[in-house]
């Protein structure tokens, strides 16, 4: 039997090991070092607390998010087959002229299909929506 | 700090409001590993400094339009490569000594750099890896430091597996013969 050559590189101890060393924390410092350097260059964005709802909120905020979404989008779903990935331009652009972005899209692509029946998966779905599209949320949750 | 999967970051940079968390946890995420690849190739520290600093940040701006036609890390690690290279050719245009030789020059500064560790063997084989074409000694970081799957491996540098195998088996071959001369 053929011996299979062993390359001389895997037999000289600590060949591999690496040699190079770094100064004392400087790993540790690296995200607020980028964070000042971009500060500089004005790319920092505003970071927003993320409010997870309890589950009446959940269920008040799924109903809100619904309603929302029957309102505009039965239109659309008449329109555009939602079994089908956006094929077309004029498809987008009625979706922008709605106000629905393509997240939203795909959200009621998944109620016409019954796609959506996890309770939580949805509950988070209609908190990103109306966090990201009307602001309602904010409004919401001042009200006790 | 829990760590994210590469699609929650992905899903983060692109949620109003998430960004700055997803982009801290790839920067905790990728930083190590990206460093010590450009170390390997630029070997001075300052200067592995200004490449990390300069690839996390075109990551930053260039995130939000990532296609996911490759994997984060592999896009990354590109990145990485790219600004390593980038940073060499300026080093070597600032050379401007005739008839100096960079290479030479990188193995000298080497041996009086205090943040190299290495044992004379070690200091040997660096020296060795400078004497190698640049895509060679690219390959063979990757390969015999790294552990990189050839697959990977071509993914970052756009090679061909085949290509990159040869590379490497001539690598490994040179480096062999200086190392025992």
């Amino acid at each position: 039997m053929k011996k299979e050559r062993t390359s001389t590189l895997q037999q000289i101890p600590g060949l591999k090991e690496n040699p190079f060393k770094t100064p004392e924390g400087y790993f540790a410092d690296m995200a607020e070092r980028l964070k000042q350097e971009r500060e500089k260059e004005g790319l920092i964005r505003e970071e927003k607390p993320v409010r997870r709802l309890d589950s009446s909120r959940r269920w008040i905020a799924m109903a809100a998010a619904l309603a929302v979404l029957a309102l505009v989008s039965y239109p659309l779903i008449r329109v555009i087959s939602p079994s089908s990935e956006m094929q077309s331009l004029e498809e987008l652009a009625l979706l922008e002229r709605s106000g629905l972005y393509y997240n939203d899209y795909i959200l009621v692509a998944q109620l016409e299909d019954g796609a959506l029946d996890d309770e939580e998966a949805f509950a988070t779905l209609a908190e990103n929506y109306l966090t990201g599209s009307t602001g309602a949320i904010d409004l919401y949750l001042e009200i006790e | 700090m829990p760590q994210w999967s590469e699609v929650e970051i992905l899903e983060g940079i692109k949620t109003p409001g998430k960004e700055e968390a997803a982009f801290a946890q790839l920067v905790q995420q990728y930083q190590e590993r990206l460093y010590w690849h450009i170390r390997k190739i630029v070997l001075d520290h300052d200067d592995t400094d200004d490449a990390l600093q300069n690839t996390l940040m075109k990551a930053w701006r260039s995130l939000s339009g990532f296609r996911g036609d490759s994997e984060l890390f592999t896009w990354l690690y590109r990145i990485a490569t790219n600004e390593a290279l980038t940073l060499l050719k300026q080093k070597k245009r600032r050379m401007i000594a005739p008839g100096a030789d960079p290479d030479q020059r990188m193995a000298d500064q080497l041996e009086a750099d205090p943040w190299f560790d290495g044992d004379d063997i070690q200091l040997r084989l660096q020296k060795a890896l400078l004497k190698l074409p640049q895509k060679q000694r690219l390959v063979f970081n990757m390969k015999y430091f790294d552990d990189l799957k050839y697959d990977e491996i071509s993914d970052i540098l756009g090679t061909s597996v085949g290509a990159l195998k040869a590379s490497y088996h001539h690598a490994v071959k040179k480096i062999e013969r200086m190392l025992s001369d």
